[in-house]
């Protein structure tokens, strides 16, 4: 069982089940919804509160179409992933602009440390945006095993993917993340 | 690589932030979602209102339409308070085909609009009359009478007047005034001053000419809606010298900043302020630079648009300011000397708000129109991204194209900025 998911009760084969109300849906997925908005998006842009309010926007529009083929849990996984990942790249292409345009400040720029010295701190700054840098799938299926605890099993399921492919995203996002890592520290320590 | 990762791994979940919802969040989040509900469903009903006046406006345009064989323009003026007309001339209309159209106000103002101009005028309180020009030209003329106040609209310069005879023009140039007799207050934004009798707003902008035969028509004969033939433009003796550019003097009077000594002080003033980081003083000192028209209108105007990205910038406007700031800078100044850095602040804004369709639209009009322009490289390289990002068949292979014909001014490629565009299109 995924940790912190709400229980809700696998549809029985073939049968499909009444819509659950907005209102039930919002009181008992909430800190679910939440828990996978914090995750998925990481340091990315806005509130994770308007993301979550997106979110739920979403199921209130679409919660009639809801056939229980799947488990909530899981039609609610798949459009958190979406209202994220849609997120992601427009946050992408915004800070791409204000750096292209010269709008932005880069506070993220710090001087360079002493030769040889890596501090835990920069090491964990330099995780991070690595991080934030790798692309959706391959981040969400690492955050989602590393930090989360999810089976490759799990992953896949609400990924609604093959578990190889989970397997597979995982090893890449790994090999990825610490190649960026590893680039980060070099050039710190220049 | 598992081995490796160890490494990373205790890291990972230290550097993840607490997934729980801060106290309140489940409140908040509700709150918000219910008024965006309300929102929807307050649209969806004024959307059905909408529908009823659309259809009405096509049945009064259709009815229009059949009458335009008529001597008499398919208008009627405004009589009594709370009626709305919307009085079209469009050029191609017979009855007034080279020839002014004049109209008669309920409260006895007097307007010659121009063929070719399109006018709307409504009447309601507290206004006692509002006319909109969205296009031509106009000379109004109304007695000054107690209590009483017109207000007419030209893009986003609003002229007030009590009682004055002034022409208005809209069109491709910008909305300029010329005021004949009285006073009107010209109001460009926060931002208003005082255009008196002989004064042309802007500085730079033609006169409008006043006709002996309009003249004689909105101080004397009654010829409510009837039209009458172009006459030469011959002012009348008194009013000749203001029709030309006016002098020092005169312009310096109606408003204190058109003098180019005068506009030039106001404008390093405003610099000054902006480089002390006082931006709210340096914004309204650009903004009742820019309403005054002197020398410096144009840097000032465009100078409010750069304010306003800095606002949006530092996260503290929408992109609605900048947006409408520079729209304004386009709309007074289509050809001016900062129109192409202008492009340049738009298309930031557009990328950075996610507007790809019209980003896109903006790099292609720019590209197609300045491709050797030291700015296009900026265009080149926001097309790129974007196409990159959608990831569209053959939308990496254009903007990989882009990139290859992509210098910035100093004749090299930023590999910083296209490094992501080409990491993004490289073949996995």
């Amino acid at each position: 069982m995924t940790p912190n998911a709400p229980r809700d009760a696998a549809p029985p084969e073939g049968a499909r089940a009444a819509a659950p109300s907005f209102a039930d849906v919002y009181e008992q997925h909430f800190d679910y919804v939440h828990r996978l908005v914090v995750r998925l998006a990481l340091s990315s842009g806005s509130d994770h509160e308007d993301l979550v309010q997106e979110v739920f926007a979403v199921v209130h529009a679409r919660l009639h179409a809801f056939e229980g083929r799947a488990l909530l849990t899981t039609w609610l996984f798949q459009i958190a992933y979406r209202v994220v990942g849609a997120h992601i790249r427009k946050e992408r292409v915004r800070r791409f602009a204000l750096r292209a345009f010269a709008l932005e400040r880069h506070d993220d720029h710090q001087p360079p440390s002493a030769p040889g010295r890596i501090d835990g701190g920069r090491r964990a700054r330099a995780l991070a945006q690595a991080l934030d840098a790798l692309p959706m799938k391959k981040r969400s299926a690492l955050v989602l095993f590393e930090i989360e605890g999810w089976s490759c099993a799990e992953i896949a399921e609400k990924m609604g993917i093959p578990v190889d492919t989970v397997y597979t995203r995982l090893h890449h996002a790994r090999a990825e993340l610490a190649r960026r890592v590893a680039r980060a520290l070099k050039e710190e320590t220049r | 690589m598992s081995d490796d990762f160890d490494a990373f791994r205790r890291d990972l979940v230290e550097i993840a932030k607490p997934a729980a919802p801060r106290p309140g969040a489940k409140g908040r989040v509700r709150a918000a979602l219910a008024r965006r509900f309300e929102a929807q469903a307050r649209f969806r009903a004024t959307l059905g209102y909408f529908a009823a006046a659309a259809a009405a406006a096509l049945l009064v345009l259709g009815m229009a339409y059949v009458r335009r064989g008529t001597s008499v323009p398919s208008v009627a003026p405004p009589r009594a308070s709370g009626d709305v007309t919307v009085a079209s001339f469009a050029p191609s209309t017979p009855s007034i085909d080279a020839s002014r159209t004049n109209l008669e106000l309920a409260s006895g103002a007097r307007v010659v609009v121009q063929p070719g101009s399109t006018l709307t005028t409504e009447i309601d309180a507290p206004m006692e009359g509002r006319l909109a020009l969205a296009m031509g030209e106009i000379l109004f003329h109304a007695e000054k009478r107690p209590g009483r106040l017109f207000e007419i609209a030209a893009n986003d310069v609003r002229i007030r007047v009590v009682g004055a005879l002034f022409g208005v023009r809209n069109d491709s140039r910008g909305v300029a005034v010329s005021v004949f007799d009285g006073a009107v207050t010209v109001g460009l934004g926060a931002a208003s001053f005082e255009l008196t009798a002989g004064s042309t707003w802007p500085l730079d902008a033609a006169p409008i000419v006043l006709r002996e035969s309009a003249l004689a028509w909105v101080r004397g004969a009654r010829n409510t809606l009837a039209t009458t033939e172009i006459a030469p433009a011959l002012p009348p003796a008194s009013m000749r010298p203001s029709l030309r550019a006016p002098s020092a003097p005169s312009s310096s009077a109606s408003s204190p900043l058109v003098s180019p000594q005068a506009s030039a002080q106001a404008y390093r003033e405003a610099k000054e302020l902006e480089r002390a980081g006082d931006f709210d003083r340096a914004a309204s000192a650009y903004a009742t630079l820019a309403a005054a028209g002197g020398e410096h209108a144009e840097d000032a105007q465009f100078a409010l648009g750069r304010l306003a990205a800095k606002r949006f910038e530092a996260g503290a406007a929408s992109d609605a300011e900048p947006l409408e700031a520079f729209g304004r800078y386009r709309a007074r100044f289509p050809n001016g000397r900062y129109a192409r850095d202008v492009d340049v602040h738009v298309l930031g804004i557009l990328v950075a708000r996610g507007d790809s369709v019209r980003a896109l639209d903006a790099c292609a009009r720019f590209l197609g129109a300045h491709s050797n322009d030291s700015r296009a490289y900026r265009f080149r390289i926001a097309r790129a991204s974007i196409l990159a990002n959608r990831g569209a068949p053959g939308d990496c292979a254009a903007a990989l194209r882009d990139l290859a014909d992509a210098r910035n001014a100093n004749g090299a490629q930023d590999a910083q900025l296209e490094a992501p565009i080409r990491a993004r299109c490289a073949p996995r």
